[in-house]
């Protein structure tokens, strides 16, 4: 009689609206997603299935440059990765030095209100989104009058819903 | 040579169980690339993608990278039968060039697969 596969242990959860999956794989603090199937194991490995998961970055990117708060070190790094590039390809393209988006990424400095609307628009118009292009056309006057300075404490959830990632709306 | 191949079905089909047949390179592209575009409900063919512990200071961006860029095989895979995995070790790069590897074990019975990052 053939053995039989040997159960791993780990336990199944879903991720719900009312307790999220905290996605930190991404490269940001405050992101959660609703929805989808996670693994528990005994050796505190957490195990996350993900869905289409480029369709998520791209809408987890998109909120980013949509967003009116200036933007944290670790969103100038997850947009720099988006694109796929290298922090001194990135440097070079935003006209800075290594060193100085370095200490950007690294919230040791802030950006300049001019390069935060520029990162987000070089973000725009280089990325494989082609829905933001022609969002970031209809609203870049608003985007480019409604910056704030200032770090923000908003999360950002997203709910994979028939199979596609959606924007979950948060509470005021 | 017959003969050779005849012993390794006997092997796979043993008391241990009928182990799948591994993927080639171009099949496990293919496997990942679908898997990282689009939901398993969608395309029925997608793998479901699971992923494991990343290493400090990589990123999901720096997996869809990796995995889409050119890359080989680190070393021959490799039947893992406590888990019933074949499991295959990737060399590529991150965003920032350096050189790192992804685990891949995948389960075919669950259509599923995990990844694991470890810096090189």
């Amino acid at each position: 009689m053939p053995k039989q596969k040997p159960e791993l242990s780990r336990v199944e959860h879903l991720a719900t609206d009312e307790d999220p999956f905290h996605y930190l794989a991404c490269g940001l603090p405050n992101v959660y997603l609703v929805g989808i199937k996670y693994f528990t194991c005994e050796d505190g490995r957490v195990i996350a299935e993900i869905p289409a998961v480029k369709q998520l970055m791209r809408l987890i990117a998109r909120d980013l440059v949509e967003r009116p708060d200036s933007l944290s070190g670790s969103e100038i790094r997850f947009l720099r990765k988006r694109l796929g590039k290298k922090a001194v390809d990135f440097a070079r393209d935003l006209g800075i030095e290594a060193e100085t988006l370095s200490r950007y990424e690294n919230d040791k400095q802030e950006p300049s209100e001019s390069l935060d609307k520029l990162i987000r628009l070089l973000y725009a118009i280089s990325s494989d989104d082609p829905e933001l292009i022609e969002q970031v056309r209809a609203i870049l006057d608003s985007l480019l009058a409604a910056w704030k300075a200032g770090p923000t404490d908003v999360k950002i959830v997203k709910k994979i819903d028939n199979n596609a990632w959606t924007d979950v709306p948060l509470a005021a | 040579m017959a003969r050779l191949v005849q012993k390794e079905l006997l092997d796979n089909m043993s008391t241990a169980g009928y182990i799948p047949p591994q993927l080639g390179e171009a099949e496990l592209r293919k496997l990942l690339l679908e898997a990282l575009d689009s939901a398993p409900d969608v395309n029925p063919e997608t793998y479901r993608a699971r992923f494991d512990h990343l290493e400090r200071g990589l990123s999901v961006d720096d997996v869809i990278h990796g995995l889409e860029r050119p890359w080989l095989f680190e070393r021959a895979p490799k039947f893992n039968r406590r888990e019933w995995q074949w499991k295959y070790r990737i060399a590529t790069e991150s965003i920032e060039g350096e050189s790192i590897v992804i685990v891949v074990a995948v389960d075919t019975g669950n259509r599923s697969f995990e990844v694991i990052t470890r810096w090189k």
